[in-house]
């Protein structure tokens, strides 16, 4: 059964659309990632399934009930913010404290000076004490938690904010960019605890990165949106393999596929058609060998990587990259030949993008 | 080394400098209130102050209804600024964050009323409060007050809750938080420096105030202790020591406020909340 619906879902800021007409389902237990470059409405889809933002159109269902109207409250969602968004002026326990202070609140402790002692006396009631115990180890935030947030370093921090969504044993959590404000080091140390973290509670998760590192190692399946489009929903696999589109194509990948315009023979025809040929850097292979059928090209840079190197050169005016495991014995503005294996390449429509098929014979 | 000494010496005469020029007025008042009639208005004022005569400041204190009118003075200021604080709480964070029809207008009403002068608006007033029957109520005048001040510290506020992270309203309202918790348990922690400098001026403002209470009331039992020092000023004599007296009880309970206000006049509280 799944957990969340989006059906013809839209969202306009004013006379700007944001999201267009998006449609998905996301499976129970799903770790789903939304990828897309800055701008393309990914955040605001978050926002949406949270309740903090109204859609312009369509519906969004968690278990097929409709969440129109519903407060974020209500939807039972946990969200981790780009920016952690901590309460700087309590401290870690207070922070993991509030959301199940604001479970057994009543309509009295509503009240300003009452809410705030109220939510004192709670966070010590020996449940909630305990279920932030629980939390802050499993999180091994144990040491930290009479500290204010200002006294945390930024991975501590965003392991807060983890736990305050830990916390209350949400149906849905919600991640926005939640490792885009830390270093190299620990974003990737940060991926395996979220990861970790996945497999241990074994809830949906919905996260939002512009990352492509992050989506292919961390998701189970990822959505790609652009300019509030959905340009293909698949496994991490599937998407690199076979990109729906060029916009796929281009933006997965390190350095991306390359795109090159070319004519494309069928099988016993003779008029060749345009279309655009996408093969992806590790697929190029590159020789010094003059003599070698191929395509000849001068190396304009070399980027050493430490583990593998990037060749860049340009074909027909198209700049290109290939990547090698092993260092060649070619330098920047020496010439060399490029070849490929067609079954490797993919072929799209010249003029819409899209992804034709991948085995036909290309010239 | 020597640069170093001389820069420091400079630094420690300015701040003398400084402390003296700012503290003098209050020395002064000090020294005049200790002088006699005859040493004010015949053989003239010492420039020290006569230490020997402090006991005599209960006497003179007691000799006029300055405890009941510092009272009325402190009830007047107590309510003005809990008032404009309370008002200026909820239009800074509905003008910082909510988008309504009307929010500039709204914007620049509030900005305009810091225009009028107040003898402006006194006859206005003194016909609306005669038939509320607000004249000889401290609680007129707390009102009057507060529509002065309110703007004052509605601006002070919006501009504190604009630099409030939205992230962090945000996330309180996924973990269950209503709008009036985020207000009050998750906003106004965060913007209490914003809001002792609003106290302050509130405070201020309402202490001090003269022309509303001068004319509002009649009744000397409900003066403040503005009016109340102001009808000691006589047509043939004005007993200049005590009202110097007068003055520095006055002073002193606006100065403690101040103090106590001012510790938490501190930046950086929201340190720590979100990444910047």
């Amino acid at each position: 059964m799944p957990t969340l619906d989006f059906t013809h879902v839209r969202k306009d800021y004013g006379a700007t659309p944001v999201i267009t007409d998006f449609t998905a389902s996301i499976d129970d237990n799903e770790f789903l990632v939304l990828l897309g470059p800055s701008g393309c409405g990914k955040s605001t889809l978050l926002r949406m399934i949270a309740g903090l933002v109204d859609t312009t159109g369509g519906s969004i269902s968690f278990d097929g009930q409709d969440m129109a109207g519903q407060d974020p409250r209500q939807r039972n969602v946990a969200f981790v913010f780009q920016s952690y968004a901590l309460y700087p002026h309590m401290t870690v326990r207070a922070n993991l404290g509030f959301p199940l202070a604001m479970d057994r609140f009543r309509w009295w402790n509503q009240f300003p000076v009452v809410n705030a002692l109220s939510v004192r006396w709670l966070v010590r009631r020996p449940e909630i004490a305990a279920r932030i115990d629980e939390v802050a180890t499993m999180l091994a935030l144990g040491d930290l938690l009479d500290r204010r947030p200002k006294d945390l370093s930024g991975g501590q921090r965003q392991r807060v904010a983890l736990a305050r969504a830990l916390v209350r044993d949400p149906r849905l959590f919600l991640l926005d960019e939640p490792l885009s404000n830390l270093d190299a080091q620990l974003r990737s140390s940060m991926r395996s605890e979220i990861a970790g973290l996945y497999q241990r509670v074994k809830k949906t998760f919905v996260y939002v990165t512009h990352d492509q590192v992050e989506a292919m190692t961390m998701g189970t399946r990822v959505i790609i949106l652009n300019k509030g489009v959905i340009q293909q929903i698949g496994t991490p696999q599937e998407i690199y393999e076979r990109p729906a589109n060029v916009f796929v194509a281009g933006f997965i990948g390190a350095p991306p596929m390359n795109i090159l315009p070319a004519a494309v023979l069928a099988a016993g025809a003779s008029d060749a058609s345009e279309a655009l040929v996408g093969i992806r850097p590790e697929h190029l292979r590159l020789s010094t060998d003059p003599a070698a059928a191929g395509m000849r090209t001068r190396i304009t840079s070399i980027e050493d990587l430490g583990s593998s190197w990037v060749y860049a050169f340009e074909l027909g005016g198209t700049p290109v990259h290939a990547t090698s495991n092993t260092k060649l014995s070619l330098f920047t503005g020496e010439e060399a030949t490029v070849t490929f294996d067609p079954a490797d390449a993919l072929r799209f429509d010249a003029g819409t993008g899209l992804l034709l098929s991948p085995d036909r014979q290309t010239h | 080394m020597k640069n170093k000494i001389v820069a420091r010496v400079a630094w420690a005469l300015s701040i003398t400098a400084l402390v003296v020029f700012a503290g003098f007025p209050t020395y002064w008042m000090l020294t005049t209130a200790l002088s006699s009639d005859t040493e004010l208005y015949k053989t003239g004022q010492d420039i020290l102050p006569h230490l020997e005569r402090l006991g005599a400041f209960p006497t003179a204190f007691l000799s006029m209804p300055m405890l009941s009118w510092l009272g009325n003075s402190f009830v007047i200021a107590t309510g003005t600024t809990l008032l404009s604080l309370l008002l200026a709480v909820a239009a800074g964070y509905a003008l910082s964050r909510f988008r309504f029809y009307g929010k500039g207008v709204t914007g620049f009403v509030l900005f305009a009323t810091q225009m009028l002068p107040e003898a402006l608006l006194i006859v206005p007033l003194y016909a609306l409060f005669a038939n509320l029957g607000l004249l000889n109520n401290l609680g007129g005048l707390v009102l009057a007050n507060a529509a002065f001040t309110m703007p004052v510290a509605t601006f002070i506020l919006k501009g504190a809750i604009d630099k409030v992270p939205f992230e962090i309203e945000e996330s309180a309202r996924v973990d269950g938080c209503s709008r009036m918790g985020i207000v009050s348990m998750i906003v106004f922690p965060l913007i209490v420096p914003s809001v002792a400098a609003a106290a302050i001026i509130s405070f201020f403002d309402g202490w001090n105030e003269f022309l509303f209470a001068n004319t509002f009331i009649s009744d000397s039992a409900l003066w403040p202790a503005s009016v109340g020092l102001a009808s000691f000023l006589g047509q043939f004599f004005t007993p200049i020591n005590l009202v110097m007296v007068a003055a520095l009880t006055f002073a002193l309970p606006a100065i403690v406020f101040f103090l106590i206000a001012q510790r938490s006049i501190v930046s950086g509280l929201t340190a720590g909340s979100v990444k910047g």
